[in-house]
């Protein structure tokens, strides 16, 4: 059966009751604004003058000569804050200020989407309150930093797994509690209705520049995309536009110490269907339905979840799902720093180290999405190194 | 009394021996029902005091299993109600056949879902009475919903907010309001817990749910103690 706001039998509202006028009048919102040519005009212009939309799609020849690959890097890495995150954030913080919200609350797990957040409240001059896991608050230091100088309140989440998944728990909380004045900056394709929608919608853009970038620079689309996939919305972006297109998808997920052992956080692969922060998704949880707690190097794909419409498809076929370990997204870091200066964040990695897993033909051509650079994870690689 | 006085206990907390001996304790109480919390990992809807009970609990390694197995021994004078999120149950180890005979086999009247917004329980299509949430947000349409379900009572959430103690009751004038349009009656949760607050509760609503305040007094397992918070509660 197909309900409103589901992709598949995946998606749908299950959170409580008391927040659902709130997504309700989100919705409202967005539908109101996704008609509004202002609106648009208004986003697209920061995205290029802000943000530094288009970004290059860059052709690794030294990379590419290693795989006897035509590899192409899509450099949302160049983006203002470094990471993908901020066509979302510009976007829904627009949003916000259309609904006449004074305060903005979001998570945070590698820190960036937390930076881009803080980022986008400076800009308009909104408050912003960041919900941070104590264990990613140690690990990605360099980013707390860059938000309170941003003017952002960081709060350091204590609960459960003290990463991601309970940042989320802290700041649908906090929203139950101040929704009149709040907006909720979710930063994935996850949560309840209509986020899923909102923030690829905010992220299709990488998807649709790419299409235009590799016509004109090899007149044809690429044989593979690939993506890593936390929550999934850097993937989401990249993938949206080819969906209906022959291009092959390949979304990596965190296989942390390996899919054998329960220190991963490959939802898609290793989880089962269940109900997670609003969505019904596939969930890494125990026999009693306990969400569990994950593993990855890195802190921005430690997530027991992932967005419904992966869910879909990977129900449907339609997009690849696998699993990348710790070890192998490090040597992808490091390969990628060496060979073509450019220092990936440990998440893009992940989509780098799937360059090994895939049987290509020669000269195919592979378009990878760079959704972050490196520089945050710096203290992670060489602590890991040394080990 | 004719009005509902229900009281929330969280399974297995502070361990499941204690939660046997409340229980017990509570048939000797006036009271008119027993909400028992099943423990969840992520309790979006709950503050720190219920928070901590979960993570208790599930240290204590407390499943559904061990709940049904305990609430099967005990003959119980209150209505009986089983607070869950919803991935516990969904994804209940032998099906959901097996989890809606353990509900008739225990007794309960009802479920309580916090993260099932009133207008996915028909799509869960469960086949089990579900106690629909009103709030002081909540609009025609939603009462429309609640009506049609014809619940055992309506929990109302009496603010903006998660679970934990206050000592206000703010939005009278709302509650009022759905008493007119709701046929169902309203039981008002989230902050009760103050005798004044349960005295102003039951002149413009039908009942309580009373749980932080006495999830806060259960890590003394002192019985004595946590009869007398109840019983000072009690108009």
């Amino acid at each position: 059966m197909e309900f409103k706001g589901y992709f598949g039998e995946f998606g749908g509202q299950y959170v409580p009751e008391i927040l659902i006028p709130a997504l309700d009048e989100l919705e409202r919102a967005y539908n109101k604004f996704k008609k509004d040519k202002n609106f648009w005009l208004e986003y697209k212009n920061l995205l290029k003058d802000y943000a530094g939309r288009p970004t290059p799609l860059y052709f690794a020849k030294r990379l590419s000569s290693e795989y006897n690959l035509k590899i192409y890097l899509k450099r949302e890495d160049l983006l203002h804050t470094g990471a993908h995150k901020i066509n979302n954030t510009i976007g829904q913080v627009l949003l916000a200020l259309k609904m006449g919200k004074k305060r903005i609350i979001a998570e945070t797990g590698a820190g960036q989407h937390g930076v881009a957040t803080a980022t986008a409240a400076a800009l308009f001059g909104l408050e912003c309150v960041i919900y941070m896991g104590s264990e990613d608050i140690k690990r990605q230091s360099p980013n707390v930093d860059r938000m309170k100088i941003l003017g952002a309140n960081v709060i350091p989440v204590y609960s459960g797994s003290k990463t991601l998944k309970d940042a989320i728990n802290e700041a649908l909380r906090d929203w139950i509690t101040n929704l009149k004045n709040t907006h909720y900056v979710l930063g994935s394709v996850v949560g309840p209705r209509p986020y899923p929608t909102i923030v690829r919608d905010f992220q299709k853009i990488i998807g649709e520049e790419t299409e235009k970038q590799i016509i004109s620079k090899e007149n044809r689309l690429p044989d593979y995309i690939i993506a890593c996939v936390g929550g999934g919305s850097n993937s989401a972006g990249i993938f949206y536009n080819f969906i209906n297109k022959n291009v092959k998808l390949i979304g990596v997920e965190a296989g942390g110490l390996g899919l054998k052992t329960d220190k991963n956080a490959a939802s898609l692969l290793k989880g089962k269907i269940g109900y997670l922060h609003g969505s019904k998704t596939f969930v890494l949880q125990n026999k009693w339905g306990q969400i569990n707690q994950t593993h990855s190097i890195s802190a921005g794909l430690d997530y027991p979840g992932v967005g419904p419409e992966h869910s879909f498809w990977k129900k449907i076929k339609r997009v690849k799902y696998i699993a990348v370990n710790d070890n192998e997204a490090l040597n992808a870091f490091l390969k990628l720093s060496k060979l073509e200066g450019i220092i990936p964040a440990l998440e893009s990695a992940h989509a780098l180290a799937a360059l090994d897993k895939i049987k290509f033909k020669k000269n195919q051509i592979v378009v990878i999405n760079l959704s972050g650079r490196g520089d945050k994870d710096l203290n992670t690689v060489l602590n890991s190194l040394k080990k | 009394m004719n009005k509902k006085f229900i009281v929330y206990i969280p399974a297995g907390y502070p361990d499941i021996q204690f939660t046997k001996k409340i229980l017990e304790m509570l048939n000797q109480l006036p009271i008119t029902g027993i909400e028992i919390g099943v423990p969840f990992s992520d309790p979006i809807a709950d503050g720190e005091v219920i928070q901590i009970a979960h993570q208790t609990a599930l240290k204590n390694n407390i499943n559904l299993d061990i709940i049904f197995n305990l609430l099967k021994k005990i003959k119980l004078n209150s209505q009986l109600f089983i607070m869950s999120y919803l991935n516990p149950i969904i994804n209940y180890p032998f099906g959901v056949k097996k989890f809606l005979k353990n509900l008739y086999d225990c007794n309960i009247k009802s479920l309580i879902i916090p993260d099932l917004p009133n207008k996915e329980i028909k799509n869960l299509n469960l086949n089990f009475p579900i106690i629909p949430f009103a709030a002081p947000n909540t609009n025609e349409e939603e009462i429309k919903i609640i009506n049609l379900l014809k619940p055992e009572f309506v929990y109302y959430i009496a603010r903006y907010g998660i679970t934990g103690e206050r000592k206000d009751l703010p939005f009278k004038d709302k509650i009022k309001y759905l008493k007119t349009k709701i046929n169902a009656p309203i039981c008002i949760g989230f902050g009760i817990s103050t005798k004044e607050q349960v005295i102003e509760a039951f002149k413009i609503a039908d009942g309580v749910i009373v749980g932080s305040t006495i999830v806060k007094e259960l890590h003394t397992k002192n019985l004595k103690r946590i009869e007398k918070k109840i019983l000072n509660l009690i108009p």
